[in-house]
């Protein structure tokens, strides 16, 4: 036996050890981008796991599609899609658009707007997010969540490896520094387009965490606006966005 | 336009003691009140007695008198209805009613030898035909005085109003110390009666099969049906006329003044000064009303003439499950409450099983000593007769319910030294009440044993979506509905996944299919934010351009692409016309918003996040 396949057996066992509770039916889940996916070890995401998407205070930099988009995949063989939104700014057209049938979703959100900054409504709602990560015939929670505490994100991986339900969150800058239960961590960079004639989102996809897989690798992806497709961007266009980006830094010295 | 039928059961408390004792229909029935002043007054009078010369208010000493005067003869009454068929038995037999007199043996009675009609029982005296007219006849001569009980006289109307649920779902009693009529919201039912002619001929008709004395009418407002019914000749159930609704204003104008509803003293000061019909005090300035009459009147104007609404007061259903228990020794104790609570359950889930039904809304009641009663509803996502299911979500609401008047008390045990914490209500609870205010039918599903996906499972996720509506109350767990409109903030709303008055089943509208996929921002701002206030400064050059910069969340973004416009205006049916030119924009960082500008102003918003 190579060392390369002794380590993969290790890695194996580990994981089994590590995640005896989970429900894995030995599915996964595509990210709906090839080349994220082949970051992933498994080729994608298990069920009964949690992933987080690290991305702009501000919004705006593609994290919500892209976390959207892996919930779309994952109601794709049946079960609801439950939306934790706390904000109160889900979209449901724009989600409607992307191919997500309405009829399977259940929208969390606080009563009245007064509630959005009411920290004693907190318990309740992550109370909630548990409850729907517990229940089997929910396929993906999805929600931005901004602060949370240790134990009940210990609680929401114990809930989904118990019922098999994956749950999706966006988190923001802040979120990198606090530790965290879930399975899979991406960084989400907004870049600059480089062509101005076609809408298309660039963003930039680091792996910070990942279990059973090499944290630290990247990718540039691009979004197209018009199909939805998110894509590797080609060597030229992220070779232009690097020119820019090296324009302006080089611009910026020379005005300092 | 709404449609009132009032139906008005004149001289009520006498109709009702006639239903349930139908030998009192041919005799004088005199109900009288306790006044602490006049003593004993007249309140109702069967039509007989007041033939005789009765007359309401009358103290009953006088009607004594009168009707003794009159040859009529006071009977002691015996509710026969109130008693127990053997005891009912046993009086009678005592007066001698059965076998002998009235009823006709052929093993008891032989003919007499000269063919005469006289009936001779064994070893009894003969009596004749004529004797036995007569003897029929005394009940005709008697007369009753009773007290009135004005509790059990609106427990019968409301039960009676009960019934007529089959004719409208609104159905609501008039709203007087001692109410006599009803009223039916039948808008838009006649189609199921043909016609609301035949609507009314057929309510009618049920009442009177029974035996009550019905007049009705139908009007635009419930003070104007009420009106009609009292005191217009096409009321009574013999002529049932139908009038259009012009017809119906000019009648109502021609009504006497007790038309309009008004108190006694109003009446009276009315009479008095010569104004008896309603046409007349229309007549009068409204103004001179008001200062000399308050509101009173003017306001049972406006309610007749449809002016003030005047909504129905609707009767609910009689729940057709439901289980009580009174504590003999009220309870403060928490755990007591929920283990009583749990018992009732099982006894309704038990009843609800038996009929193959599943509830979908339940009502709970404390009654309280010496405070008022804690209620509280659970309502559920998809009917269920389970008892496990039903308490959890039940535990919930009772916890809430009580949360104001729960408070920790130190307990000892006798048994052991240890102080033991117990929860208590600051109430003392003697009753609890478990009902089911709506149910359907369960449907039975077979389930696979192997093969089957979790996910596919309906009444799993039934039971979260009814955890967490429990929780965190319903107006929390929603799901959207799509619209038409171009307004992005109202091409979509959330509706509540648990709602008893709702609809059940969820409509699934297809979206709009665009032209991109991301045409709309996944993230859109409740209220848009305006991000230049207005500074011409900041706006580029031309009209149509997006601004260079512009502030948000105290950053400054700097536009470095953007892609639009797209126009969105609203229809003029939708209220003011709003004008908007939408762009998606691409920050020097490379974050991408959704903003407007509002070409009646000019102004620039954000309202979306990519």
């Amino acid at each position: 036996m190579t060392t390369q396949a002794f380590v993969q057996q290790l890695r194996n066992r580990i994981e089994r050890i590590e995640t005896s509770n989970r429900v894995d039916d030995g599915q996964v889940i595509p990210s709906g981008c090839v080349a994220a996916d082949r970051l992933l070890p498994a080729g994608g995401y298990r069920r009964g796991t949690l992933i987080e998407w690290i991305g702009s205070q501000h919004g705006g930099c593609g994290a919500d599609y892209l976390s959207l988009l892996t919930a779309a995949n994952a109601c794709a063989d049946g079960g609801a899609l439950v939306v934790a939104d706390r904000r109160r700014q889900f979209n449901p057209p724009a989600a409607a658009a992307m191919g997500i049938d309405l009829g399977n979703v259940v929208v969390i959100r606080p009563p009245t707007e007064n509630s959005l900054n009411d920290h004693r409504y907190d318990d309740e709602f992550f109370w909630a997010i548990d409850q729907a990560l517990g229940c089997s015939a929910v396929a993906a929670v999805w929600g931005a969540i901004d602060r949370i505490g240790e134990r009940w994100f210990r609680r929401f991986q114990l809930s989904a490896e118990a019922s098999g339900t994956m749950g999706l969150f966006v988190r923001p800058w802040s979120a990198m520094d606090q530790p965290a239960w879930s399975e899979v961590r991406w960084r989400v960079m907004a870049k600059c387009s480089s062509v101005a004639a076609a809408a298309k989102q660039q963003v930039e996809l680091t792996l910070t965490r990942c279990r059973g897989g090499r944290s630290g690798q990247s990718v540039d992806l691009s979004i197209d606006t018009v199909t939805g497709q998110v894509s590797q961007s080609s060597p030229s266009q992220a070779e232009g966005v690097r020119q820019r980006r090296d324009g302006r830094l080089a611009l910026a010295r020379e005005a300092s | 336009m709404k449609r009132i039928l009032c139906l008005w059961f004149p001289n009520w408390p006498i109709q009702r003691l006639v239903i349930q004792d139908p030998t009192l229909r041919k005799t004088r029935v005199v109900l009288f009140r306790r006044d602490s002043r006049k003593g004993q007054l007249v309140t109702a009078a069967s039509p007989l007695a007041m033939q005789d010369g009765v007359q309401v208010d009358m103290p009953v000493s006088e009607v004594k008198q009168l009707l003794r005067h009159a040859g009529r003869k006071r009977d002691t009454y015996r509710p026969s209805h109130r008693m127990h068929p053997r005891t009912q038995y046993h009086q009678l037999a005592r007066q001698g009613d059965i076998g002998f007199r009235n009823t006709v043996r052929s093993t008891g009675f032989s003919r007499n030898q000269d063919d005469q009609k006289t009936l001779i029982p064994k070893g009894g005296t003969a009596t004749t035909a004529e004797s036995k007219v007569k003897e029929k006849s005394p009940d005709e001569n008697k007369f009753y005085i009773l007290e009135h009980d004005p509790v059990a006289d609106r427990e019968a109307l409301e039960k009676l109003i009960d019934s007529l649920h089959a004719f409208s779902p609104i159905v609501g009693i008039e709203q007087t110390a001692a109410p006599e009529s009803c009223f039916l919201d039948v808008t838009g039912l006649d189609t199921l009666f043909g016609d609301e002619q035949s609507l009314r001929t057929k309510a009618i008709r049920f009442l009177s099969d029974v035996g009550y004395t019905v007049f009705s009418a139908i009007a635009n407002t419930t003070g104007m049906a009420w009106a009609m019914a009292h005191y217009h000749r096409s009321a009574a159930p013999a002529v049932c006329e139908c009038y259009s609704d012009e017809m119906i204003q000019r009648e109502f104008r021609r009504l006497p003044l007790a038309a309009l509803r008004l108190t006694v003293e109003t009446n009276d000061l009315f009479r008095r000064l010569g104004i008896e019909r309603v046409e007349q005090v229309l007549a009068i300035p409204r103004m001179h009303l008001a200062s000399r009459f308050g509101d009173e009147v003017s306001t049972r104007i406006d309610q007749a003439l449809g002016k003030v609404s005047e909504p129905i007061i609707a009767r609910h259903l009689p729940v057709e499950f439901a289980a009580s228990q009174f504590i003999e020794f009220p309870t403060r104790d928490r755990e007591t409450i929920a283990v009583v609570l749990s018992r009732l359950l099982e006894q309704i889930c038990g009843q609800l099983q038996s009929k193959q039904k599943g509830a979908l809304q339940w009502q709970v009641q404390l009654g309280c000593v010496g405070a008022p009663s804690i209620e509280f509803e659970v309502n559920l996502f998809q009917p269920t007769a389970t008892v496990f299911h039903v308490l959890q979500l039940m535990e919930l609401q009772l916890e809430s319910a009580l949360k104001p008047h729960l408070r920790h008390r130190r307990v000892k045990k006798s048994t052991s030294k240890r102080e033991l914490n117990r929860t208590v209500t600051n109430v003392l609870i003697q009753e609890i009440t478990v009902g089911v205010t709506s149910c359907v039918l369960l449907v039975q599903r077979q389930r696979e044993l192997f093969d089957e996906s979790p996910r596919l499972d309906k009444q799993e996720l039934a039971y979260l979506i009814n955890h967490l509506a429990g929780r965190l109350g319903q107006q929390s767990i929603v799901y959207p509905l799509l619209q038409s409109g171009a307004q992005p903030e109202f091409s979509f709303r959330f509706k509540p996944l648990v709602d008893p008055k709702g609809m059940r089943s969820r409509k699934r509208k297809k979206a709009k299919t665009r032209s991109h996929v991301l045409a709309r921002p996944l993230r859109l701002l409740e209220e848009p934010v305006e991000i230049l206030a207005g500074r011409e400064s900041e706006v580029g050059g031309q009209k149509n351009q997006v601004p260079d910069s512009f502030l948000y969340q105290r950053l400054r973004h700097y536009v470095s692409q953007s892609w639009g416009p797209e126009r969105i205006e609203t229809a003029w049916w939708h209220g003011p016309t709003l004008r908007r030119d939408y762009w998606r924009i691409e920050t020097k960082k490379g974050l991408h918003f959704w903003i407007y500008r509002d070409l009646k102003t000019g102004c620039w918003f954000l309202q979306g996040e990519f």
